[in-house]
């Protein structure tokens, strides 16, 4: 229970955790109600990056405040007056707010609020925070500076050492890299201009170990850092580093890396060399650019960061790293969903003219052959002695009807076949008026209506019958077959019931219009009422219904069309387009021909060609 | 509720038209009165549906849209066949002489059309896609079928080449056959589904 109690750091009274304010004292807890993890007050600003790890910029922020006193900052003395005021201890947090980290000081706030249930770590802290803020505060910093600095030498030292093994590998028996050697064969008046600064100075710097500046260490060092770029290493800088030159030398390219490493090596010296090193480095670079630029390289040069660096590459951690086909890779997805989105250009491929000519010349053909036949080609003759059952089976069921029968005529068909169809149905239609038979038409399309009156004058038929327009579709041949008494208001007047009907003859150029008078009447209506004229097309569609006793004959196309007339004793109707039909075929025949043929010698020129090859 | 009453009505629809087909006489009256309904609903929605297709052809022509122009020619075409229909008659002569006139033409030159458009595939297919057991297998029945359409080599009445044509000419009438096979029992199977509400293509 007293661990959930907040302790109010004004009267260090006990308060319930939901409280905003000390029931006290009065004074404000927000800040005791922040929940682990979550900050509910904006980061500190930091000008190395916000994005490093808070761990780090914590390191750096105590390492600010160890180098401040050296700087003749009378910040200590204030630190160590301050645990002594008494009344300013409302303003101290505010003071040492900006300087400690914002995890550290919730972490001394909850070590200090639950100092009972967490025992020994927590008076440890406590005891912590009262060394720390008593007079032994900045010696304490010092050391723990200090400790630090030589966790990140010895890493350091680690990182070099597996760079120059892996740079040995690459070096030729003389210890020159073989990037060196090229550079000087190409160049030998420059070989000395390149090794002459770098070999003097480092000695002016006069440190042996400040990497770029050793004479043998350096280039070594240097051909390691060349040979092991994909080997990308950016270990973070030293915190005197970023504090002389926070921003000058954050890698952004693997050859970038170089500069950016020479200021961590210089970080043992101290602020002086740092900011010497760059100009060393600078001038290098100015030796080597022209090298590097003949070479097709991409010359050594640190960028600032606020012109390099994207936002991405600050969000990168600096101690990460990364081989150079790692950063290829994300330079490439990188590259991707910077293209994500956006609409690529049509690709304008040239239109071949040859393309659009040939079905000019197509049509043409056909067209010209379409003219030539019907003007002078003639019909051809019927031979007897060729009619199909199917055939002989609507004759017999037409030759059956008599005088005083009633048929029902369905004109299901489109203007388009109007001329196949009238062909056929205009000799049949004479043969039942001859006979005496009471035919009426039914449509079933509004274009039925003309297509009636055409149909009764290419027979000649006289006086034209009405023709009986039946809406609906196959709602209405359902309905039309289901109305056995005539009781549906909405069915069209004139029409008796199916089933009156000695014959119904459907003319039909579509199978499904065809399968509806099949499927929605005739199982109201019983075997043997149905006959049927249809398309060509159609033929293999009504076979089976006649198979099955549905349909009791039927004809299909022009040529049975003829051949039914003439067995009916009426005159078929030779229309033109019939030839006309036989030269469309001919017509897709030869095209099919001529497609196979240019296939097989495109094919062959191929096959020589390649044989020459 | 909302989705069990169209379930409910298009079960029993369906319900009453199997009765009434098996038990005719009895149940003829009642399936009359469902059609009734039916042929009322269906004029209702044609009327909507061409109701709709004119405000959208309007709203197209008004707002000056891509290709308002052939708007313009179906509000134009509607609207003459409406009238012409409405004072003439639908059954005048002259005006049904009208109608063939522009009908007509319209639809054997898009027959004419597809015929040229197969033509041109034709041509194109080899180059196309090359020689594979789908290309030619479709080129030589293509071409078997077209001599048999030509009717020339039946005219020579040889009984073994008529038994061999006999043959292929079933063949289209077997693949038919199989297809309206299919179809019935996919159209058995669909109106099960809807009957017992499995299936609703009413619904969304």
């Amino acid at each position: 229970m007293t661990a959930d109690m907040i302790v109010c750091p004004h009267c260090g009274k006990e308060n319930f955790p939901q409280v905003t304010h000390c029931v006290h004292c009065g004074e404000e807890l927000v800040d005791l109600f922040k929940i682990e993890g979550i900050e509910s007050t904006p980061p500190m600003p930091s000008k190395e990056g916000s994005d490093l790890p808070e761990i780090l910029k914590s390191l750096r922020d105590e390492e600010r405040k160890a180098a401040e006193p050296t700087e003749s900052t009378p910040i200590p003395e204030e630190q160590a007056e301050s645990p002594i005021q008494t009344e300013g201890e409302e303003q101290l947090p505010q003071k040492e707010e900006p300087q400690v980290p914002e995890w550290l000081a919730r972490i001394r706030t909850r070590a200090a609020q639950e100092a009972d249930a967490t025992g020994d770590l927590a008076s440890r802290a406590g005891t912590m925070d009262q060394v720390r803020s008593g007079e032994k505060h900045a010696e304490i910093d010092k050391e723990f500076t200090s400790w630090i600095e030589r966790l990140r030498e010895s890493k350091q030292r680690e990182v070099l050492q597996s760079a120059r093994k892996a740079s040995e590998e690459g070096e030729t028996a003389e210890g020159v890299p073989e990037w060196l050697q090229k550079i000087r064969e190409l160049h030998p008046e420059v070989e000395g201009e390149e090794t002459q600064p770098i070999e003097s100075e480092p000695l002016e710097e006069g440190s042996p170990s400040e990497g770029v500046a050793a004479p043998g260490a350096g280039e070594s060092e240097e051909a390691s850092r060349e040979e092991t770029q994909p080997v990308e290493e950016a270990t973070a800088p030293t915190p005197e580093a970023e504090a002389a030159q926070p921003e000058e030398t954050v890698p952004t390219e693997p050859q970038q890396d170089l500069s950016a490493e020479q200021p961590e090596e210089h970080a043992e010296a101290g602020a002086e060399a740092q900011t010497k090193a760059p100009s060393a480095e600078q001038e290098a670079a100015e030796i080597l650019e022209p090298i590097v630029a003949e070479l097709g390289m991409q010359p050594e040069v640190s960028v600032p960061p606020e012109e390099s660096e994207t936002a991405e590459e600050q969000s990168v951690a600096q101690d990460l790293l990364l081989l150079r086909s790692q950063k290829e890779r994300a330079e490439v997805l990188r590259n991707l969903i910077a293209e994500e989105g956006k609409a690529f250009p049509p690709a304008h491929k040239p239109k071949s003219p040859h393309k659009s000519w040939y079905r000019l010349v197509i049509g043409l053909i056909m067209l010209a052959a379409l003219i030539g036949t019907l003007l002078f080609v003639p019909s051809p003759p019927i031979k007897e002695g060729a009619a199909p059952a199917h055939v002989i089976a609507l004759q017999d069921a037409l030759q059956a009807l008599g005088a005083g029968d009633r048929v029902l005529v369905v004109l299901d068909y489109q203007p388009a076949t109007s001329r196949e169809l009238e062909s056929m149905a205009a000799p049949v239609l004479q043969f039942i008026a001859e006979r005496g038979v009471a035919w009426q038409l039914l449509v079933t399309q509004p274009s039925g209506l003309w297509l009636a009156q055409e149909l009764a004058s290419t027979a000649g038929i006289t006086p034209i019958p009405e023709a009986v327009y039946l809406p609906g579709g196959n709602l209405g041949v359902f309905a039309l077959a289901v109305d056995q008494d005539q009781s549906m208001p909405l069915l069209p007047s004139g029409l008796s019931a199916l089933n009156d009907y000695r014959a119904i003859l459907l003319l039909e150029d579509s199978g499904s219009q065809f399968q509806v008078w099949m499927e929605q009447a005739a199982p109201w209506l019983g075997k043997g009422r149905f006959l049927a004229l249809v398309a060509n097309q159609d033929a293999a569609m009504v076979l089976p219904y006649y198979d099955s006793g549905q349909v009791s004959g039927y004809a299909a196309g022009t040529q049975e069309g003829a051949l039914m007339a003439q067995l009916l004793g009426q005159q078929p109707m030779h229309l033109p387009h019939e030839r006309a039909l036989q030269v469309g075929l001919i017509i897709m025949m030869v095209i099919l021909i001529l497609s196979m043929v240019t296939k097989a010698e495109a094919d062959a020129t191929e096959r020589r060609r390649e044989e020459k090859a | 509720m909302k989705k069990a009453i169209p379930i409910l009505i298009a079960g029993l629809s369906g319900l009453l038209v199997l009765a009434a087909l098996i038990w005719q006489p009895q149940l003829a009256g009642w399936l009359e009165v469902v059609l009734n309904w039916a042929v009322i609903i269906a004029s209702v929605a044609a009327l909507v549906a061409l109701a709709t297709l004119l405000l959208a052809h309007t709203r197209k022509i008004i707002k000056v849209r891509h290709g308002f122009i052939y708007s313009l020619i179906l509000i134009g075409a509607f609207l003459a066949s409406f009238v012409g229909g409405m004072t003439a008659g639908v059954e005048n002569p002259s005006y049904l002489r009208w109608i063939a006139a522009i009908q007509q033409p319209a639809e054997a030159s898009l027959l004419g059309l597809a015929a040229l458009v197969m033509a041109a595939a034709a041509l194109r297919l080899f180059h196309q896609r090359g020689w594979s057991a789908l290309t030619v297998s479709f080129g030589i029945s293509a071409l078997v079928f077209l001599v048999l359409g030509l009717g020339w080599l039946q005219a020579l009445q040889i009984p073994q080449l008529d038994i061999v044509i006999g043959y292929l000419e079933a063949l289209p009438l077997v693949g038919m056959r199989g297809l309206l096979i299919g179809m019935g029992l996919g159209a058995l199977l669909l109106g099960l589904r809807i009957v017992l509400g499995l299936e609703r293509p009413y619904g969304e």
